[in-house]
């Protein structure tokens, strides 16, 4: 059991604008045209993460409404139609939400399992939002990289979950 | 036409475009194609005050007229969020062959004829695709060409003739390819 007096505290402010802000930030670096040895960066969906986060450690009202934000201001970033990252992003919420009981207190391998189902099933529904929107289906090669990138950030997510754990249990 | 540099870029499987910081203080309208020093780039899908967003060719939505002077044949440039575009709706009586020239072909006033489009190439799906040609630098500079029909094009007044009141015409010539007998450019519609 962790002592009362390593406890930090943490908000829900912190909680859920911490994570917001940051994958905001880290959304607008990448998206800055510039090339490294003729390479372009990668495009990962950082929103992810804390899609992931929120919904293993502390379901509650407020991520649903805060993934709607992260995903509208996606859409104004990336130019997509609006409405395709929010239902993106609350595809892979619902469905680690609706597994959360399962997945709670698994070791690291199998949350990160975990979480690339969560990203797939964002990527699946974009996919599918995509077809339906333009009436063709995008090349499967852009959603399998976005997908492998992305699912690489889950060290990231576990740094999120155990900052939650250590956290200060009124909170709770 | 309005140089611009393009600030952010998105390039996802499902959106392929970029922000350029020019707007409609710059004159620029949704619609008008974009250049790069190669060829065509997009066109803008949105405008700002002083900002605007290029839907590239390689956008899921993107759809361009464009031909083959070699054959004379038409096709819409499909784009499907790689890195080349196919050719969909393939109108020629010749079959294509690999490193046929790709040109805009003017058709339904979207863009104007003979932009530099790229080169056919046979993708790894066994469709027809397209190399495009802006692929050789990264598109950092820009120039957005305030095109918006066919009329832009027409002829210069003679004296004595009262000028259009368009003042958007276009104050340069675009990259554009040479003209082939089959794809000179028809005199505009009054």
């Amino acid at each position: 059991m962790i002592a009362r007096a390593t406890l930090r505290p943490m908000s829900p402010t912190l909680w859920i604008g911490g994570p917001m802000v940051a994958s905001m930030a880290a959304s607008v670096v990448l998206a800055v045209p510039v090339r490294v040895a003729g390479l372009q960066a990668p495009e990962p969906v950082f929103a992810l993460v804390p899609a992931f986060a929120w919904a293993i450690a502390r379901p509650a009202i407020t991520p649903p409404f805060a993934l709607v934000i992260l995903g509208l201001f996606l859409d104004l970033l990336w130019g997509s139609p609006l409405g395709h990252w929010p239902l993106c992003l609350l595809a892979a919420y619902a469905l680690i939400f609706a597994a959360r009981r399962i997945l709670s207190g698994q070791e690291f391998l199998a949350l990160w399992g975990a979480y690339a189902l969560a990203c797939a099933a964002a990527e699946l529904t974009g996919l599918a939002l995509a077809s339906l929107h333009s009436g063709r289906v995008p090349g499967l090669t852009g959603a399998g990289l976005q997908f492998v990138i992305t699912a690489a950030l889950f060290p990231f997510a576990w740094r999120l979950i155990e900052r939650y754990e250590a956290a200060d249990a009124r909170y709770r | 036409m309005v140089a611009a540099d393009t600030v952010l870029d998105a390039r996802g499987p499902f959106s392929n475009s970029r922000l350029a910081d020019a707007g409609a203080d710059q004159g620029v309208v949704e619609g008008n194609p974009v250049l790069s020093e190669h060829g065509l780039v997009g066109r803008i899908v949105g405008v700002a005050p002083r900002a605007s967003r290029i839907m590239l060719l390689t956008d899921v939505d993107s759809r361009t007229p464009v031909m083959i002077p070699r054959t004379n044949g038409r096709a819409i440039l499909s784009g499907d969020g790689g890195s080349a575009p196919a050719l969909a709706y393939l109108r020629s009586h010749d079959a294509l062959k690999v490193g046929d020239r790709v040109l805009t072909s003017g058709d339904g006033g979207v863009v104007p004829r003979g932009l530099a489009v790229g080169t056919v190439t046979k993708g790894f799906d066994g469709a027809w695709r397209v190399a495009l040609d802006t692929d050789a630098t990264p598109i950092d500079f820009v120039r957005i060409l305030l095109f918006k029909d066919f009329s832009q094009l027409a002829a210069p007044p003679s004296p004595g003739v009262l000028p259009s009141t368009n003042t958007d015409a276009p104050e340069a010539a675009p990259p554009v390819a040479p003209p082939t007998p089959a794809s000179a450019p028809k005199a505009a519609k009054p």
